[in-house]
C-alpha cells in the first residue's frame, strides 16, 4: 500500500477512470445534460409554443424528439423538464447530505447519550418505508417544487448520518484529535478543523448516492401525481403525461425514462469510481 | 438465546409505542376528522356536539390515544372518511392480492440474485462478472414505472399478448385468466427487486473469497470448485436467510407503484386513492402497519441471524 501513496493524485484519478469506462460515459453525459439545462433559457428552445402543423409528430429533423398532442416541441419540453429534475435532485441532495453530515458528526463526537438519542431518531425514521413516509409528508404539505425538495431532503438523510457517524467515531480516536482536545480547543473547532476534513470523502460519496436517489424519488412521486404539479414539468411528470398516450405515441414515454436512467446510472458510476479511488488513496 | 430474544423484544416495544403515538398525533393534527366527514352544513351546533360526544372526541387527548390504541390492538383500524368502510376489512381484502403478486416476484428475484451473484462473484473481474455487474447497475438505475410502461407497450399493445389492466376479466375468474393478468406486473416487480439483491450476493461472495480460510484451504490443496461449493457459497447464503425478515414489509408496501400502473387491486391503489382524497385514517393506518412490519421484520432478521450462525453468539457481549 505504501507504494500507492507515492503515486501523484492526478495519476491515481486517471487510473481509476481508466479502469472504469462507464465513469467516462458518466462524466461526458452529465456534462452535456447539465450544460443543456443551465443554458436552456438562452437556446432557441420554447417548451410552450405549439406547432399546429405537427401535432403528435414522430421524431424528425425539425423536432428532434417529435411533438406532443398539443404540438409542443418535445426536445424543448425534455430539456426544460431536465432542469426541474436536476434542480430537485441537487437541492434535495444538498439538504439530505447537510442534515446527514451534521447529525452524523454530532452523534459521533458528542456525549454517548446524545449519540444514542440521535441514532434512535434515525432508527425511527428508517423504520417507515420511504415511499409511505414521503407520500404522507407530501399530503400534509401543499404539493409543489419546494415541498418535494423539503420532503426528499428531510427524509432521506439517515443513511448519510449512519456513514458519517461511523467515520467520525474512528477519526475521533486518532492522536491529533485527542491532542487538540488536550490543548483546550473547543468541540466545534475540533469537529470543523480536524474531523470534517477526514470525513469529507465519505460525505462526498454519500452525496452522489443521495442525488441519484433524490432524482429517482422525485420521478416516482411526480409519476404518481403527488410530486411536481402542472404546468411545471419534470422527467417524472412527463412520463405521467405520456402514460395516457402510450399506445399512439410511445416515444413520449421512451425518452424521459431513458434520460432518468442514464442520469441516475451516471451519478452512481461516478460515486463508485470516487469510492474506489478514495479507498485506494487512503 | 431466550435472553437475547427477550432483550430485543424490550427494545422493540417502546419503538412500536412511539410510532403509534406519532401516527395518533398526526390524525389529531389533520385538518378535519371523522365528525366533519359525517356531519352536513345544515346540522345544528348541538347535534354536532352530541355526535362529537358519542365518538368520545371531547375526552382528553391521552384518553383518546389509549382508546385508539386499544382498538388498534384488537385489529380495529377505524373507518375511511370517504367511504365509511372499516379500514381493517378493506385491508383484509387488499393485502392477499398484494401478497400473491409480491411473493412470487420476490422469490424469483432472490433466486436470480443468488444464482447470478455467486456466478459473478466467483469470476470476479472477468468478462462475465463485468457483464452481470453492469446489468445490475443498469437495473438499479431503471425507474420501475418506466420499465412497466415499456413492458405494457411491448406485450400489451404491440404484441397484444396480455391484458394491461386489472386482475380478472369481468365475468371470468379462472386461473388462466388470472395468470394472463399476472405476467406483466410480476415481470416488472421481479426486475425491480433483483438488482439490489444481486449486488448484495455478488459483493459478499467477492469479500468471502478474500478471507483467510480460502488461502488456508488452497494451501491444503483443495480445488477452487471445492472451496467454493463447501465453504464460500455457504458463508454467502447463510446471511441471506435474514433477508426473509427484511422483506416482510414488502408484503404490504412492496408493489405500490407497480400495482397502481397495472390497476392491480392491492394495497397500492388503495393507498394512493386515499392519498389523493386526503383520507387520513387510511393513510395513517397503512403507515402504522408498514412501520410495524419493518420493526417486526428486523427483529425476525436478527433472531434468524443468531439461529443460523452460531458465531454471532460470541459477539453477544458487544450488542
Amino acid at each position: 500500500m505504501s507504494t500507492l501513496t507515492t503515486v501523484p493524485r492526478e495519476r491515481r484519478l486517471r487510473d481509476a477512470l481508466a479502469r472504469a469506462p462507464q465513469a467516462w460515459f458518466a462524466l461526458i453525459f452529465l456534462t452535456v445534460v447539465i450544460l443543456l439545462s443551465l443554458l436552456a433559457p438562452l437556446l432557441p428552445l420554447d417548451p410552450d409554443t405549439t406547432d399546429l402543423d405537427a401535432m403528435s409528430a414522430p421524431p424528425s429533423l425539425e423536432h428532434w424528439f417529435g411533438t406532443d398532442q398539443l404540438g409542443r416541441d418535445y426536445f424543448a419540453r425534455v430539456v426544460f423538464g431536465g432542469r426541474i429534475s436536476l434542480l430537485v435532485g441537487f437541492l434535495a441532495m444538498i439538504a439530505a447530505t447537510a442534515i446527514g453530515a451534521l447529525v452524523g458528526l454530532v452523534a459521533g463526537f458528542a456525549h454517548p447519550r446524545i449519540d444514542n438519542l440521535l441514532m434512535r431518531l434515525v432508527d425511527f425514521l428508517s423504520s417507515i418505508p420511504w415511499m409511505i413516509l414521503v407520500i404522507v409528508a407530501s399530503v400534509f404539505l401543499r404539493p409543489g417544487l419546494v415541498t418535494i425538495i423539503i420532503v426528499i431532503g428531510g427524509f432521506t438523510w439517515m443513511t448519510t448520518a449512519r456513514l458519517v457517524r461511523a467515520e467520525t467515531l474512528s477519526v475521533k480516536e486518532r492522536a491529533y484529535v485527542g491532542y487538540s482536545g488536550y490543548i483546550g480547543e473547543r468541540a466545534p473547532r475540533i469537529v470543523g478543523r480536524h474531523i470534517l476534513p477526514d470525513a469529507l470523502p465519505t460525505i462526498l460519496v454519500a452525496a452522489t448516492t443521495n442525488i441519484s436517489q433524490a432524482m429517482m424519488t422525485e420521478a416516482s412521486l411526480s409519476f404518481l401525481g403527488v410530486g411536481i404539479q402542472q404546468p411545471m414539468a419534470s422527467w417524472g411528470s412527463l412520463l405521467q403525461t405520456a402514460q395516457g398516450s402510450l399506445q399512439q405515441l410511445p416515444h413520449l414515454a421512451l425518452i424521459p425514462g431513458l434520460l432518468i436512467m442514464a442520469t441516475v446510472f451516471s451519478f452512481n458510476a461516478l460515486g463508485n469510481t470516487l469510492r474506489r479511488y478514495l479507498s485506494r488513496g487512503a | 438465546m431466550a435472553l437475547y430474544i427477550g432483550r430485543r423484544l424490550l427494545q422493540v416495544i417502546p419503538m412500536l409505542l412511539l410510532i403509534s403515538l406519532v401516527v395518533f398525533l398526526m390524525i389529531q393534527a389533520a385538518p378535519y376528522d371523522v365528525v366533519d366527514s359525517i356531519t352536513t352544513p345544515n346540522m345544528s351546533a348541538e347535534t354536532i356536539e352530541i355526535i362529537r360526544q358519542r365518538y368520545g372526541l371531547d375526552d382528553p387527548v391521552l384518553v383518546q390515544y389509549f382508546r385508539w390504541l386499544g382498538n388498534v390492538l384488537q385489529g380495529d383500524l377505524g373507518y375511511s372518511l370517504v367511504s365509511q368502510y372499516s379500514i381493517s376489512a378493506d385491508l383484509a381484502a387488499k393485502i392477499p392480492n398484494t401478497v400473491i403478486l409480491v411473493v412470487p416476484a420476490y422469490l424469483t428475484a432472490l433466486a436470480l440474485a443468488i444464482g447470478l451473484g455467486l456466478w459473478a462473484g466467483a469470476n470476479h473481474g472477468r468478462r462475465i462478472d463485468r457483464f452481470i455487474d453492469g446489468a445490475s447497475a443498469i437495473g438499479l438505475a431503471t425507474p420501475p414505472f418506466w420499465f412497466a410502461l415499456l413492458v405494457i407497450y411491448l406485450f400489451g399493445y404491440y404484441l397484444n399478448w396480455f391484458p394491461i389492466i386489472g386482475m380478472h376479466t369481468v365475468g371470468q375468474d379462472d386461473l388462466i385468466d388470472l395468470l394472463r393478468h399476472f405476467v406483466m406486473p410480476y415481470l416488472v416487480l421481479t426486475v425491480a427487486f433483483a438488482p439490489e439483491l444481486l449486488r448484495y450476493v455478488r459483493s459478499s461472495t467477492v469479500s468471502q473469497l478474500r478471507e483467510d480460510y480460502v488461502l488456508v484451504q488452497r494451501a491444503f490443496g483443495a480445488s477452487r470448485a471445492e472451496i467454493f461449493r463447501n465453504h464460500v457459497s455457504r458463508n454467502v447464503l447463510l446471511p441471506i436467510v435474514t433477508q426473509i425478515g427484511v422483506a416482510l414489509p414488502l408484503l404490504v408496501t412492496g408493489a405500490i407503484i407497480t400495482e397502481t400502473i397495472f390497476g392491480w387491486p392491492g394495497v397500492g391503489p388503495y393507498f394512493l386513492t386515499a392519498t389523493k382524497s386526503l383520507d387520513y385514517p387510511v393513510i395513517l393506518a397503512i403507515l402504522l402497519l408498514s412501520a410495524t412490519l419493518v420493526i417486526v421484520g428486523n427483529l425476525i432478521a436478527d433472531i434468524l441471524y443468531v439461529l443460523v450462525d452460531p458465531r454471532v453468539r460470541l459477539e453477544r457481549s458487544r450488542s
